[in-house]
């Protein structure tokens, strides 16, 4: 027994001191191998630890059964290079971020949009800020098509389709597929990304579209003073009256705002900005129409003068507003709603009583309020997020 | 014996839904008497999502001391994911047992190095080396062809070396971050071991859990099953073993 001891004790002592010997961890993370990472750093400012695109939606949005798509991480960086990479126009002027401002919610300030060589296009750029949603509830998705959802006229079914034509869009940027393969390969920065996103260096159009898909597809607003709101309500009340509730951390003119919006506009806008419950619409703007819009793709008289119903997501800062970008302030698009809907075969019966056109008859105070709650929908964290801004230096 | 054989071959193949970063190997109480008293054990191993086999050996070289080997060997993989990994732990153990009766206590206290690895889709890999040090006391107990084992082992585990490729993603990168800024852990397992059998040749039934409270986190996995064979090999040289 003794002899246990005299074996046992400096046994489990020399053990301790073993373990008190044991270095820290030495871990090492990688991602570019260093010569690649050496290259990309002389013309971009990518981060070592490659950013992660995945998003998990608050709940009040999954409760109406959103979920974020599957977006592919390596794609995903190849594409936010391209996105902004000027390369790819023909007068090298002009990237997607041209007309999608990552300061504005990536929409664009002018009524209609400038492309190469200062040529203007017919409408206003759309703010990119909500295309996660899109894609989560269409379908808007890398995987085929399942909805009707690009474009003030819906005439894209794919993210990979609508880049695509912005990018051989003659007013947009104006570059025949094999000019843009061509212009991707000049750029020495390339190579290891699409190394990274596809495992060699095969520049296609198909890829190349497929990488931006996965970046823009990525985009998303769910971070706004009203998604903190609405989330907080989770589990408070029944689905279908969570919304009217009135929100805690709002102001009262926000929370007026909040049901003018709720009894007018959420039947098409949505009312928890989860998904527009209409995916065209005839909302007045004319009586006569110049743009044809969802009827100028499906040739319907049905169509005529309709146009995609936006998420208002952001909505403060991606004037002008409408597909032309007619009205300057959010007060003109009030003002619109409250004395100014046109009669047409085509106006939404929301916006009509009878055959005329309905008038909402906003009070001073109705607007202001009104105005106030559409300020809530802003994702600030959108604006400044670094996985979505310039990489360029 | 045909039929021990047959339930011992590691079974069925499994889904790796998870990937692992650490898999405990079976908590093994010898049943040991006096000096000379060998065990030979081949184990089949399941946990979830992975499956695996381990080899144990113990010998008492006096009558009071007695040496311990394991080796531990997983494998997860996952052809829909295209996911797979692996896992091995070998480690040495110097103890000391005391008998009573048809009742052996022990104790063991050792050192090992291991490693796991996950592979993920387009290739990238996760690959994380530790150092296990243990102390264990294990409690052994024969009734006719019955034998119940049980122990308490405490651990010090310590991942010495990582190499990550960040595309592994973004859930297993956190698990590992996690792992390097905590390591090294020290936790305990608890085991019960069942033999069914005489003399020299046992079926094994045993059961090891992992106790931490943030194992799940960590992307531990904290259960074990393993049904094996058992073989007193000192047999094989000792036509008898002596009375006590
Ligand atoms: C010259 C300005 C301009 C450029 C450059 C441009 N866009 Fe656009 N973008 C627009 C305009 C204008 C619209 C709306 C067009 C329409 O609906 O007919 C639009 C619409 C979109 C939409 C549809 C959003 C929705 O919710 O329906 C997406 C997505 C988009 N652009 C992405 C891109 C990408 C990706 C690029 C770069 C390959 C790009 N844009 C380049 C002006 C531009
Ligand atoms: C019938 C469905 C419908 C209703 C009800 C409706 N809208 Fe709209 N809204 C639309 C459509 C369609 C558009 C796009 C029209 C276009 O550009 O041609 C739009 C555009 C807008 C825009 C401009 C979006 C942008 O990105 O340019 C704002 C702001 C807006 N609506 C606010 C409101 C408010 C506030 C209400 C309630 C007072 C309201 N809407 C009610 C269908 C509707």
């Amino acid at each position: 027994m003794k002899r246990v001891f005299h074996f046992g004790l400096p046994l489990v002592t020399s053990l301790l001191l073993l373990t008190a010997c044991e270095q820290k961890p030495d871990f090492e993370y990688y991602y570019y191998e260093p010569e690649d990472y050496a290259l990309l750093s002389q013309y971009l400012n990518l981060p070592q630890r490659p950013d992660n695109y995945s998003t998990k939606l608050p709940k009040h949005l999954e409760a109406q059964g959103l979920f974020a798509r599957a977006v592919d991480q390596d794609k995903a960086i190849l594409g936010r290079v391209l996105f902004y990479d000027k390369n790819l126009s023909k007068d090298k002027k002009v990237s997607c971020a041209s007309c999608h401002r990552q300061e504005i919610a990536f929409s664009d300030d002018k009524p209609v949009s400038r492309g190469v060589f200062d040529r203007v296009g017919t409408r206003n750029s759309i703010a990119l800020g909500s295309v996660l949603n899109f894609s989560a509830y269409y379908g808007t998705d890398l995987f085929g098509p399942s909805g009707i959802p690009f474009f003030w006229d819906n005439r894209a079914n794919t993210a990979s389709e609508q880049n695509l034509a912005t990018m051989t869009n003659p007013v947009e940027m104006d570059m025949k597929h094999p000019e843009i393969v061509d212009a991707v390969k000049a750029q020495p920065y390339y190579a290891p990304l699409f190394r990274m996103a596809y495992g060699d260096e095969t520049v296609t159009i198909q890829r190349i579209s497929e990488a931006i898909a996965n970046f823009v597809n990525a985009i998303g607003s769910y971070r706004s003073k009203f998604d903190r709101e609405a989330e907080k309500t989770i589990g408070t009340e029944v689905w279908s009256n969570r919304e009217r509730l009135n929100f805690s951390g709002f102001t009262p003119a926000e929370n007026r705002g909040k049901q003018i919006y709720l009894d007018n506009c959420a039947s098409c806008h949505s009312p928890l900005q989860g998904r527009p419950m209409k995916m065209f619409a005839n909302n007045g703007l004319d009586a006569t129409i110049t743009d044809k819009g969802v009827g100028g793709i499906t040739n319907q008289p049905a169509h005529m003068g309709m146009f995609k119903v936006p998420l208002l997501r952001n909505i403060a800062l991606t004037a002008p507003y409408m597909h032309d970008g007619r009205f300057a302030t959010l007060e003109e698009v009030i003002d619109h709603y409250s004395t100014g809907i046109k009669p047409h075969p085509n106006l939404s019966p929301e916006l009509r009583l009878g055959s005329q056109p309905r008038r909402f008859n906003f009070t001073p105070q109705e607007k202001s309020d009104l105005i106030a709650f559409l300020h809530t929908l802003t994702d600030e964290e959108l604006l400044v997020d670094k996985r979505f801004s310039n990489p360029f230096k | 014996m045909r039929r021990w054989l047959a339930l011992s071959l590691p079974w069925v193949v499994w889904c790796a839904c998870n990937s692992y970063y650490y898999a405990p190997n079976t908590l093994y109480t010898p049943h040991l008497i006096e000096r000379h008293d060998a065990e030979l054990g081949i184990c089949g191993l399941r946990g979830s999502d992975f499956s695996g086999f381990e080899f144990h050996g113990t010998y008492a070289f006096t009558n009071h001391f007695a040496l311990m080997a394991n080796h531990l060997d997983v494998r997860g993989r996952s052809p829909s994911q295209d996911r797979r990994g692996n896992g091995r732990l070998s480690e040495a153990a110097l103890g000391v047992y005391f008998p009573l009766r048809q009742v052996s206590n022990t104790v063991f206290v050792g050192a090992g190095t291991g490693q796991v690895f996950n592979e993920f889709p387009k290739g990238s890999r996760a690959t994380l080396k530790f150092h296990r040090y243990f102390g264990q006391y294990g409690i052994s107990v024969e009734q006719g062809a019955l034998r119940i084992g049980t122990g308490i082992r405490l651990n010090y585990l310590h991942y010495r070396e990582g190499h990550i490729d960040y595309r592994v993603g973004e859930s297993d990168v956190s698990k590992i971050i996690l792992i390097e800024e905590n390591s090294p852990f020290i936790f305990p397992e608890f085991s019960v071991n069942l033999r069914i059998g005489s003399r020299p040749v046992w079926a094994n039934l045993c059961s090891t859990i992992v106790e931490h409270e943030r194992a799940k986190e960590l992307g531990w996995a904290t259960q074990t099953i393993g049904l094996g064979l058992l073989l007193e090999v000192d047999h094989f040289w000792r036509a008898e073993r002596p009375k006590k």
